[in-house]
């Protein structure tokens, strides 16, 4: 106040501005006002964001060099106190560069900070190095923060929607979960599809079935990704052309998802913590009969002795009501919470990033869970001017409880304890009169039940013991050694260490343990990857005309996999579940194995750009894989990406509304290794089909053909894209449009029955993925109080099989796989209406399941035109899983301290089997089935798309189980709200409460519980929970 | 805050505040807001028009009026449509030229004296070239252990500079000064290691016309009569910059941006008289002339624009 002045001006013409009359008596009195104060200046001012001119909340500005300071206010003002001016501030807070600032007067200032991300200079992170954006020839697309700083288990649940191109669907709504990525649609038949994974350059393969022993009755799946933490991921990037991912060579043909985790910087120490609980509840609840409706049902089907036997006479029909609600009794509002705790910071050499975390989510069905122990360790150290070494690791212990699967258990075709769960009618209690469970339902005739007692679907889910539980590290060191300025020499070492352990146990009460009179069965795996990386990256500038970066590397990664499961059956004492195998008096056959796979490459880089306007990109990989044949191990992946910055060129300089114009080409070749190891042996595998003195004997038996010629799937792939960025980068659009043919498909081809063997594993076969990508990013408003910004994408992939050799198609089960359809079509009868009393039955094509055509009954097109329905001859493809095009949209709002985020992920066109709605919509005797059929056809309601009811249902699969499971889905909002308040008096506090909604609302025709399941058939997959969570973040 | 205290600054608020109502009802004055280190020269002019015409008034902004209306705002940049509305106009009347400062014992100044600092030289020390800083395979090695001062990035000697050398402002490295250009000086002087660009009116004692103590101009790698000319006094510096473009000096132009739909009068009288008679005193407060015709082009555009003016 001190220093007020009255006009502005120039410092030493101040007296002359000051001769002001009533002036001099209004500081004449401020002067008295304050004279007996101590000798300080309160500075005062705001800090704003330099191009929008927004406010920027909770910066820190200190005195330089001391720890007095205080942070911006939720309107960017600030106030701070000094001896005296001037003084200088350091200027800071996160995402925005840290500034060093004069201060000679007491203001009001204003202070605008730059953020990090200086678009010009953006920073993109690629295979092996970093590569300003501006210079990129490939397809990199980066995962919005926004999007990243949701809840969220696992990350890949988080790059639904976020990217085009990349397709996430989740196998079910289980806590903890597995997902399935499709980056540009699926390259492979038998090889795998799923996109690799560089995690701090640690080089993951992403096998799903990593944490599955072969425990076949546990029903879970966990997630391997779900080892890292989501909150401490800096950022994603996906590379999807082959410019990108050809550095990647035999493992880039799906893509590559690189991970970069966070790690500390200079300055301060920061903290940071966050706390969210939330409630879970299933999203959508099946529509079953109730008891009364069911007791209808029984009564048109039962025979007289059938009801003397249960006793469920017309009468007591008359007086049913709903009954006992099985399904929700199983389902629960379920708790979730997490707490999550991070360190970081750095000085002038050591940079250092901790964090710990603890998820325990609850699922909404009975005694599932998913708990989660991780802690993360990043630090890097400058041990001198040119050398830098550093560590990134992390360790994370997974636990999931999940369902019992009954595959491979005589069930009648219930496929787990949840589809058990729907079955049994409503007229059914759970519980008898004294509280214990209901083990007699008199409707259970058959695999279920021995002598009078049945399986009690409740009593499964709460005593069935189906765990997971993994424990792993993924780690590397790393040293960087600045031989000259522009050349530098890089090490890495790292490791995937992952142990799963799957338990369980099913007692004598339970589905799976009812005839073995209990089974319990243990499995363990242990699967080391070991990786090196020793590169030379040269950089050179030359008449800041031409800029050349070189990479060269040598790299080998070995993988080791060791397994084994144990099981036995016949408990006489239950109580240790299995913990205590001996105890079973029925021993079965122990399974162990192990495999060991090495992959050694070679590997350059040439980056040159020209006037930072022409850029070219050429990579070439050599990868020797242990996985193929002696004369093919070593495969050649080279690729070669332009691009030209058109805004760059005279003719467009001028307009200053163009900040980015670049077109993209680029093409090249990559490969896919994941076919499992030693395919290309001869093997022969132990069985126990054959019998010596009427004794069955364990025997080798031939298992696999050698094949001497077996390599590489290789992927040929053509890209072409354009990125426009306008208005000050408020404004961006990326359109690609691409081609990918792969080749030398391995199939497994038909072989003559004399090597004894039914097939053989060729390379014959070619598919094409082609497609369209856009997508478009804004800042539509971006004011000091209020901002709103929107990105939005879409992806069309077409999907197509161009040959499979000699073989015409291959049919397995319900699926086709044939030249000139896409990977994942339905294959199946068309449905063709009801039979009606007026119908000429002798017309109607007879399906070969049935011996006579009635009123009422299921017809189907005969495509043969031969009067009957066969599985051989008239059976067409019904759609495919590949969507026609898939979508994503997120948006953020902000106004003063609150923050509202949004985002919808959406696909359209695929088709889904639902095979848990084809078995209930099959009447019986025994089970419940959907209430679509209180509307079913009779005499006297002639229905057209439900048959009658009978106890003979087919099983085939017809065109009304494909169902449209196009879907639009609000996955993600929440409302934040950045409080006012400094705890304990932390110059840098920030305090943030939430609320979130995740799968609030679905929009689909899809008829189950929730039309995202990634194999493509729905046989009672885990339903999907909508949660609600409140949450506070503290940082200081 | 104790009560008497309270009392007092509430009193001292509403005589204040009454004295300045009385006031407001005689003839509303020009306002004239904008880019500090340019003060000095609107003083002057305002001080010599006062002195013609007795019964003008015209002032600078006060600061603690931060809500002022503002008739004439004075800009040192080139604008871009952003910074101006679409009735909103420009009116050149002046030059002011950049050059590099030191403090007058920096340790660099021997060896640069013996070869001046090139344009490429400069552009490196002050821009950032790249954002891989953090990786030491592509930082590029300075040749002189410098740092950068530099108004913060809004300010219009910091647009003028960076956009002089084909950069963003932001890419200005550094520390950041705030306030007034002044202070770039205080801070030059405190640090040996300091470097700055700073205007002729500041760098210059405007009464004796030498370059004021305790700091000394970056050597420049330059024409022999060039240099020479530089390095003497203030005269000599604003003949050699007036004459010829230097690579390594920014010269750019100041002008009142005014609106249309509010101009007045008053307005439209100080600026022509600032476009002819004022002019003389450019010289004096360390700013350059303009072209002559392109003076002349300024004054064709305000009689345009002020014809209907009544």
């Amino acid at each position: 106040m001190a220093k007020l002045l009255l006009i502005s001006g120039n410092p030493k013409r101040f007296p002359k501005f000051l001769v002001c009359k009533l002036g001099v008596l209004f500081l004449f009195a401020v002067f008295i006002s304050t004279a007996t104060y101590a000798q300080q200046v309160e500075i005062r001012g705001k800090i704003l964001e330099e191009n929008s001119k927004a406010t920027v909340i909770g910066a820190t500005i200190k005195l330089k060099g001391q720890q007095t300071g205080t942070v911006s206010d939720a309107t960017g003002d600030f106030r701070l106190k000094v001896k005296s001016l001037p003084v200088t501030l350091d200027v800071s807070t996160i995402g925005y560069k840290s500034q060093e600032i004069d201060v000679y007067e007491a203001g009001p200032i204003t202070i605008y900070l730059d953020e990090n991300q200086n678009k010009l200079n953006e920073v993109v992170v690629v295979g092996y190095g970093t590569q300003k954006r501006k210079e990129l020839t490939g397809a990199i697309s980066t995962v919005p923060k926004s999007s990243l700083s949701q809840l969220s288990t696992s990350f890949d649940n988080l790059l639904g929607g976020a990217v085009p191109g990349l397709n996430v669907s989740e196998s079910s709504g289980q806590p903890g979960a597995t997902s399935s990525i499709r980056i540009r649609g699926g390259n492979s038949i038998n090889a795998g599809n799923e996109p690799l994974y560089v995690i701090d350059g640690i080089i993951v393969y992403n096998d799903n079935s990593s944490t599955q022993i072969g425990i076949s009755r546990a029903g879970g799946a966990l997630n391997p990704l779900a080892a890292i933490n989501p909150n401490d991921i800096e950022s994603i990037e996906v590379l999807k052309d082959v410019s990108a991912s050809a550095i990647y060579g035999s493992r880039g043909a799906n893509g590559v998802i690189i991970i970069t985790t966070k790690s500390g910087k200079k300055g301060k120490n920061n903290v940071e913590y966050q706390y969210s609980i939330g409630s879970q509840q299933v999203s959508k609840k099946l529509d079953l009969m109730n008891a009364k409706e069911w007791g209808q049902l029984y009564l048109e089907l039962a025979s007289a002795q059938n009801i003397s036997e249960s006793g469920l006479t017309a009468s007591k029909v008359a007086q049913l009501g709903e009954g006992t609600d099985w399904q929700s009794a199983a389902l629960r509002n379920a708790l979730t919470q997490n707490h999550q705790l991070s360190i970081s910071g750095g000085d002038e050499k050591t940079r250092y990033f901790l964090s710990g975390s603890y998820t325990n989510q609850d699922g909404i069905l009975l005694n599932t869970n998913f708990k989660r122990y991780n802690g993360r360790f990043n630090f890097d150290r400058n041990l001198s001017k040119n050398f830098i070494v550093g560590l990134n690791v992390t360790a994370s212990n997974l636990d999931q409880n999940g369902l019992s699967s009954y595959t491979g258990l005589y069930t009648n075709g219930v496929s787990n304890s949840l589809d058990y769960v729907l079955r049994i009618p409503q007229v059914v209690p759970i519980y008898n009169e004294d509280g214990n469970f209901n083990y007699k339902n008199l409707f259970e005739k058959g695999d279920l039940r021995l002598g009078d007692k049945t399986v009690n679907a409740i009593s499964d889910l709460a005593n069935d013991v189906s765990e997971t539980k993994n424990n792993s590290v993924i780690g590397n060191f790393y040293a960087k050694y600045t031989i000259i300025p522009s050349l530098v020499a890089k090490i890495s070492v790292g490791t995937n260490l992952s142990n799963t352990t799957q338990n369980y146990y099913a007692p004598s009460s339970s589905a799976a343990g009812f005839l073995a009179k209990g089974y319990g069965s243990v499995g363990n795996k242990r699967s080391d990857s070991w990786q090196a990386e020793y590169t030379l990256n040269y950089t050179k500038k030359v008449n800041e005309d031409h800029y050349f970066d070189v990479l060269a590397g040598y790299t080998t990664q070995t993988t080791n996999i060791e397994y084994s499961t144990a099981a036995s059956s016949n408990f006489s004492n239950e109580q240790l579940t299995y913990h205590n195998l001996q105890g079973g008096s029925t021993f079965l056959a122990p399974t162990s194995g192990g495999a060991e796979s090495i992959l050694n490459s070679v590997l350059g880089r040439l980056n040159y750009s020209y006037l930072r306007r022409y850029n070219l990109t050429a990579t070439l990989r050599a990868d020797g894989s242990s996985r193929f044949a002696q004369n093919h191990k070593w495969g050649y992946f080279p690729s070669v990406g332009l691009s030209w910055n058109i805004n760059e060129e005279s003719f467009l300089k001028s307009i200053k509304a163009i900040n980015d114009l670049k077109l993209r080409a680029s093409f090249g070749t990559v490969g896919n290794q994941e076919i499992g190891d030693y395919q290309y042996y001869s093997a022969y595998s132990t069985t126990q089909n054959y019998s010596f003195n009427n004794t069955l004997v364990t025997a080798y038996a031939a298992s696999n053909a050698a094949n001497p010629n077996l390599k590489w799937e290789q992927t040929s792939q053509y890209n072409l894209g354009l990125d426009l960025n306008l208005f000050n980068y408020r404004l961006g659009f990326v359109a690609d449009a691409y081609y990918k043919k792969t080749t030398d498909l391995l199939l497994n081809v038909p072989v003559e029955v004399t090597t004894g063997l039914s097939s053989a594993l060729e390379n014959v076969g070619s598919l094409t993925n082609k497609g369209l990508e856009f997508s478009v990013t804004g800042g539509i408003i971006e004011t000091k109080a209020f901002s709103w910004n929107v990105s939005a994408n879409i992806a069309k992939n077409i999907n197509e099989v161009t040959s499979l050799g000699n073989l015409t198609s291959i049919i397995n089960g319900n699926t086709i796989i044939e030249k000139g359809q896409a990977l994942g079509t339905f294959y199946g009868v068309v449905f063709d209406g009801i039979v009606q009393t007026k119908d000429n039955l002798t017309k109607v094509p007879k399906p070969s399941w049935k011996t006579t055509v009635e009123p009422g009954d299921v017809k189907y097109v005969d495509q043969n035109k031969d009067g009957n329905v066969t599985q051989d001859l008239d059976r067409v493809v019904l759609g495919s899983t590949q969507p026609d095009f898939t979508y994503g949209f997120s948006t953020t709002l902000r106004y003063k301290s609150f923050s509202l985020f949004a985002s919808l992920q959406g696909t359209h066109g695929n088709k889904l089997y639902n095979s848990l709605r084809q078995s209930q919509e099959s009447p019986s005797l025994d089970y419940n089935v959907l209430a679509t059929l209180v509307n079913r056809w009779t005499p006297d309601n002639p229905s057209t798309t439900i048959p009658k009811a009978s106890v003979t249902s087919s099983t085939w699969l017809d065109s009304r189980y494909i169902e449209d499971a196009s879907f639009l889905r609000l996955k993600n909002i929440t409302l934040s709200y950045l409080l006012p308040v400094r705890i304990d008096k932390a110059t840098s506090t920030k305090f943030k409460v939430f609320v979130t909604g995740q799968n609030l609302l679905t929009l689909t025709k899809y008829t189950g519980y929730d039309p995202e399941v990634s194999s493509g058939i729905d046989s009672g997959a885990y339903p999907s929970a909508k949660t609600f969570t409140f949450g506070v973040n503290i940082a200081y | 805050m104790k009560p008497t205290y309270f009392y007092q600054l509430l009193f001292a608020l509403f005589v204040s505040s009454t004295a300045f109502a009385a006031e407001n009802k005689a003839t509303e004055p020009v306002i004239i807001s904008g880019t500090k280190f340019t003060y000095p020269l609107i003083e002057r002019w305002i001080e010599e028009y006062t002195k013609i015409y007795p019964n003008a008034n015209v002032k600078l902004a006060s600061k603690a009026a931060t809500a002022q209306h503002v008739d004439l705002n004075v800009i040192a940049h080139q604008p871009t449509k952003d910074e101006m509305t679409d009735n909103q106009e420009i009116l050149y009347a002046g030059q002011y030229a950049l050059l590099p400062v030191t403090n007058t014992n920096n340790p660099i100044l021997p060896a640069a004296r013996k070869k001046g600092l090139n344009k490429k030289e400069i552009d490196k020390l002050f821009f950032e070239v790249t954002s891989y800083d953090d990786d030491p395979a592509i930082k590029e090695k300075q040749k002189f252990v410098a740092t950068i001062y530099a108004r913060d990035n809004q300010a219009c000697t910091s647009k003028a500079l960076a956009g002089y050398f084909s950069h963003q402002s932001s890419e200005i490295r550094g520390k950041k000064v705030l306030g007034d250009d002044i202070y770039l000086l205080s801070a030059i002087k405190r640090d040996t290691t300091g470097l700055a660009y700073n205007s002729l009116g500041y760098l210059y004692d405007t009464n004796s016309r030498k370059l004021k103590d305790g700091i000394a101009l970056l050597p420049l790698e330059l024409k022999k009569d060039t240099k020479e000319l530089l390095t003497g006094n203030l005269d000599n510096v604003i003949e050699v910059l007036e004459r010829n473009r230097v690579e390594t000096i920014p010269v750019e132009k100041i002008g009142f941006i005014y609106s249309q739909q509010t101009s007045r009068k008053e307005v439209a009288d100080f600026l022509k008289w600032v476009l002819t008679d004022g002019q003389k005193f450019n010289h004096a407060e360390g700013f350059l002339h303009l072209d002559k015709q392109f003076l002349a082009e300024q004054a064709n555009q305000l009689n345009g624009r002020f014809l209907s003016l009544k």
